[in-house]
């Protein structure tokens, strides 16, 4: 599984979601709101890569 | 090159997220040159273990759907499992509070087994259907990765140590906006919500290392 780091303060500010330029999902996750575990949009995130360009 | 992930421990899909990521970094290159650094994350703090209700059965008296409904998404969820390698035996898994078992994996991350103690309970609670919550089932595991047994019963017994580690991990998921897990974060810059295929993760790790993320 790699190595482990201990860092123990992560800057993640400034963070971005990959884009995979695709309009289909391919991620899956649980929900904590809804509580629902099915597939994601990930084109839909707020931030994408491209406003780093 | 560090990967941070958001994790909880009887969540199906970080398991098979994990796996693909693991099989995708056999293939890389420079392996040897990634870290990888789980997190606490609690998808639902109220959640109980029912003896009287199946795993699915009790999914679904939660969701508020019809068991047929359930059973169709843990195929969904079987199907990928497959696909990932993993042996997911949902007629044996139980439900529970994973919040003991996260304060124990703040003390295994502290004696550098985070890694290992993730990996040992996926298996234990998807394929051998270990209940997360139990206090002897959360000694066990932590014994076989080498863990102090008398030292995780102690903590166990203390509600307070190790709970701030594991609700920092919480609230720093909420600061950046995880609604979800698993949650993959590349060098504290680049997120993956969601568990991808290897392929995925093949090309993620080749431009985050290099330097040239793609981006359409």
């Amino acid at each position: 599984m790699g190595n482990q780091t201990e860092d123990k303060q992560p800057n993640f500010s400034g963070l971005k979601t990959f884009d995979f330029g695709q309009n289909t999902s391919t991620g899956y996750v649980c929900d904590v709101n809804t509580g629902i575990c099915g597939p994601i949009e990930t084109n839909n995130n707020n931030q994408s890569l491209n406003e780093e360009k | 090159m560090k990967i941070s992930i958001w994790s909880d421990f009887v969540c199906p899909f970080c398991y098979i997220g994990g796996a693909n990521l693991d099989k995708a970094l056999k293939n890389f290159a420079h392996s040897d040159e990634v870290e990888i650094e789980y997190k606490s994350f609690q998808l639902d703090p109220e959640a109980s273990y029912d003896p009287s209700k199946s795993y699915i059965e009790g999914l679904a008296a939660k969701k508020g759907v019809s068991v047929e409904e359930m059973q169709q998404s843990v195929n969904q969820i079987d199907a990928m499992a497959k696909t990932a390698g993993l042996d997911y035996q949902f007629d044996i898994m139980k439900n529970g509070d994973t919040f003991l078992a996260h304060r124990v994996f703040q003390y295994a991350k502290e004696q550098g087994k985070g890694n290992e103690y993730y990996a040992r309970w996926y298996p234990a609670i998807f394929t051998e259907g270990a209940l997360v919550s139990d206090e002897d089932t959360i000694i066990r595991i932590s014994s076989e990765i080498g863990l102090d047994a008398d030292e995780v019963s102690a903590i166990l017994a203390d509600p307070e140590r190790y709970k701030e580690e594991t609700v920092n991990d919480v609230f720093q998921a909420g600061q950046i906006g995880v609604q979800g897990v698993p949650f993959f974060v590349f060098d504290e810059k680049y997120a993956i919500p969601g568990a991808q295929p290897q392929e995925v993760f093949d090309q993620v790790l080749e431009q985050v290392y290099s330097g040239t993320v793609e981006t359409d």
